[in-house]
């Protein structure tokens, strides 16, 4: 019997003890799908299978094409909702889905990163990162995020690049990119290439040194960062005042790069000086408003072109040139096509170093040029239209251009670019010499919207033929500006959203006529995607309203009560297909 | 009361200091950095009794009406514990501006709210966050440049214009002799639309 009683005790004593310890924790079977992830090599990011969307543009020359052609201008009229997926957060939802073998990866506003199943919408991991209180993100967005081998790599707001395993979601490291205290953060997505995991930064608008920094896509540690203003001795520095101006010069680089794999040459944009006003900083404040050629390799700029010498308007040109091969007399043309948003178009070449200039043309009504040297490209202001402290300058473009930092396509089939644009809206804008703070908003200008006289609309969606250079259509919006990015597929069909009316539309891309539209949640701000799975195409895109395209929305009110209503907030993933 | 309080690093840093030139004083003599955090007395928010500084004010003299000069200038400030040995800098939530009008040009809440005229907003847009530091004496506004939304001054901060959804917080003031002391928090949360 005593037996027994020390039996049932010692049995007791050991279900008492091992209830006290903490459970291992169940680990769930990840999901085939992600069992089976296919790991993202540097072959598949130089030549993408049809079937994935594996980078925001989808391929390195930034052309936002695919090759699928399942969906065309016959049956696009029967595209239906696949699935909606609700990212909970406010805000422009400006990121594009990338899918690798039936995985969406997007990220959201609210510093979030999310796994889905593409083809049911079901969600795989989703990944938060908390921002911290009182953390400087004037746009708390993200443009998307990159793959690369089996991680997920995104540029969280504060400052933080992080890489994440992509079958768990789970940080397998991080890197402090710079110090939000002082304005820095983050919004672009993430570029791979040459090994490394290269970011932007954003706070043009706080008194950065802008610059491109590289990580090495297995342990984040930093190979090297190229700053956008050239420091004391490096060429490009004596486009700077004598004093301390190109500390705090601006020159943020918050659009993902497009990149050269023959040349390992990365071409990078270049925004907004600061502070706005460019008699605050005498010289041409070399790269501000520029695009970079920056070798992946080493991080050193090996070539530059200008847009806006003393940029004085707020212009980022952030947004990369694509990568395209045009015609000129009867040559063609190794070329980089920039659209950029002080409302020109320009048409350059790339080399192994140096950018040349070939051409450039207005492509909206742009009254801050006198002309452009045919020669050099350098643009000649018209000094009445050239904002400075002390005084009210009409200019239009607006500030916020004709075309943000919203990507154009291009069909190589058309030989058409086709480019989102807000062309007929124009600024007064009144320019005040700001005090630095670290840390503080260092702008110096009021604008006040107008729209252009006699416009009879005020947003387009505008193909130009990049061998002519001429205008072949545009569809145009008479009471809506345009913030789409913009995708073109093989079968002859642009889609984007962009207007303040929700709808996600799909155009003919030889003619520009209105084939397929569908209203969203909100207005439609991201980069649409397309993808195949087993055998079936679909069509990606994020929709949320919010930043300039808000603000923008509520200037344009004031003129004409009424006809701009406030459009709905909050975020979704939505994704198309046909019966 | 200490001469020199305790100044976390978002309130202003050595280079800026240097590079002002407030009579050649270096943020060397400030204390090391303090975290971001609600518990600590930095970051917490404006409290009852609080004193005003002048964000770029070394030595953190409390602020009197004379200080506030009125018509186009305004000044950014940072609440101080009342014992004035924490300067509530260690968040930019909390930056202030104190503006001063004719106190009979005031409306609703902002009447009962200002001391003799001065009104302390919060610097930060409603909308995204930025910095206010366009202010219209002549049309009564305070403009933020990023996004353009704007505030009417003398009516609590209604909005005027622009993408902000929601009034520009305030804070009411009280006088201590002639020293602006806070009398209540915030009219409303600090936290952005955006």
């Amino acid at each position: 019997m005593k037996t027994l009683a020390l039996a049932v005790t010692l049995l007791l004593t050991s279900w008492w003890v091992s209830a006290q310890q903490p459970a291992a924790p169940v680990m769930a079977p990840l999901p085939d799908i992600l069992e089976s992830y296919r790991e993202v090599t540097t072959a598949r990011l130089k030549k993408p299978e049809p079937e994935n969307w594996l980078q925001i543009r989808g391929t390195y020359n930034g052309w936002g094409y695919s090759p699928l052609e399942q969906i065309t201008a016959k049956n696009v009229k029967q595209l239906q909702v696949a699935w909606v997926f609700s990212t909970g957060a406010g805000s422009a939802h400006e990121a594009a889905p990338l899918v690798n073998n039936g995985v969406m990866y997007v990220s959201a506003p609210g510093n979030q990163v999310i796994a889905i199943d593409a083809k049911t919408g079901v969600q795989l991991w989703r990944y938060r990162r908390e921002i911290p209180a009182g953390a400087i993100v004037m746009h708390p967005v993200s443009r998307g995020v990159a793959l690369f081998g089996d991680k997920v790599y995104f540029a969280s707001n504060a400052a933080v690049l992080v890489a994440l395993d992509a079958k768990t979601g789970k940080e397998v490291w991080t890197a402090t990119v710079e110090d939000n205290k002082q304005g820095y953060y983050l919004s672009g997505a993430p570029v791979v290439a040459d090994g490394k995991v290269m970011v932007g930064v954003s706070g043009g608008e706080w008194g950065i040194r802008g610059f491109v920094a590289a990580y090495d896509v297995e342990t984040g540690r930093e190979a090297w960062r190229a700053f956008t203003i050239p420091g004391p001795g490096e060429p490009g520095h004596e486009t700077w005042p004598a004093g301390d101006e190109w500390k705090t010069g601006g020159g943020p680089t918050w659009v993902s790069g497009n990149y050269d794999p023959e040349t390992n040459l990365l071409y990078w944009g270049v925004g907004n000086g600061g502070p706005w006003m460019g008699d605050l900083r005498p010289g041409d404040n070399l790269y501000i408003s520029s695009t970079i050629a920056i070798d992946a390799a080493t991080g050193k700029i090996v070539g530059h072109f200008q847009y806006d010498p003393n940029e004085s308007f707020d212009w980022d040109e952030v947004s990369p040139p694509l990568l395209i091969d045009y015609q000129r007399n009867g040559k063609t043309i190794s070329g980089l096509v920039n659209v950029a948003r002080d409302g020109y178009m320009f048409f350059l070449e790339r080399t192994k170093g140096p950018i040349r200039f070939v051409s450039a043309n207005p492509y909206v009504l742009q009254t801050a040029f006198k002309g452009i040297d045919p020669k050099t490209g350098r643009v000649e202001y018209d000094p009445e239209h050239k904002p400075t402290v002390g005084k009210t300058v009409e200019f239009c473009p607006m500030w916020v251009g004709a075309k943000n930092w919203q990507p154009a396509a291009f069909n190589p089939k058309t030989r058409l670019i086709y480019i989102p644009t807000s062309a007929n809206l124009c600024s007064a804008m009144t320019g005040t010499k700001p005090d630095y703070l670290p840390g503080k908003t260092y702008t110096g200008g009021r604008n006040v919207l107008s729209i252009a006289p006699g416009a009879d609309h005020i947003g387009e969606t505008a193909a130009w033929n990049v061998d002519t250079g001429k205008k072949a259509w545009s569809y145009d919006f008479a009471n809506s500006t345009n913030w789409g990015g913009v995708l073109a597929t093989a079968s002859g069909l642009v889609f984007s959203g962009g207007t303040a009316d929700r709808m996600f539309r799909a155009l003919d891309a030889a003619t520009g006529q209105l084939l397929w539209q569908a209203p969203t949640n909100s207005g439609v701000m991201g980069q649409p995607s397309t993808f195949a799975i087993d055998g079936k195409q679909y069509v990606a895109v994020m929709s949320g309203w919010g930043g300039d395209a808000r603000g923008v929305q509520a200037q344009l009110n004031r003129l004409r009560p009424g006809q701009f209503p406030e459009v709905p907030d909050g975020g979704a993933i939505w994704v198309f297909t046909l019966p | 009361m200490p001469d020199k309080p305790d100044r976390p690093d978002t309130a202003i840093d050595r280079r800026t200091i240097c590079r002002i030139g407030l009579g050649g004083v270096c943020w060397s003599a400030l204390p090391p950095v303090l975290a971001w955090s609600q518990t600590d007395p930095a970051s917490m928010p404006p409290q009852k009794d609080d004193v005003l500084v002048k964000v770029d004010d070394a030595a953190s003299k409390p602020l009197t009406l004379a200080d506030i000069p009125g018509g186009a200038q305004y000044v950014s400030a940072w609440p101080m514990a009342p014992d004035g040995k924490i300067v509530r800098g260690g968040t930019r939530l909390n930056t202030l501006l104190l503006i001063r009008v004719d106190p009979k040009t005031l409306t609703g809440a902002t009447q009962a709210d200002s001391a003799d005229g001065v009104i302390a907003y919060s610097g930060l847009c409603p909308h995204a966050g930025c910095d206010l530091t366009t202010w219209i004496p002549e049309e009564s506004r305070l403009s933020c440049d990023c996004h353009s939304s704007e505030f009417d001054v003398r009516a609590s901060g209604k909005v005027l214009d622009g993408p902000s959804s929601r009034p520009l917080p305030h804070l009411a003031l009280k006088l201590s002799g002639d020293r602006l002391v806070v009398a209540k928090p915030f009219s409303a949360a600090i936290r952005f639309d955006e």
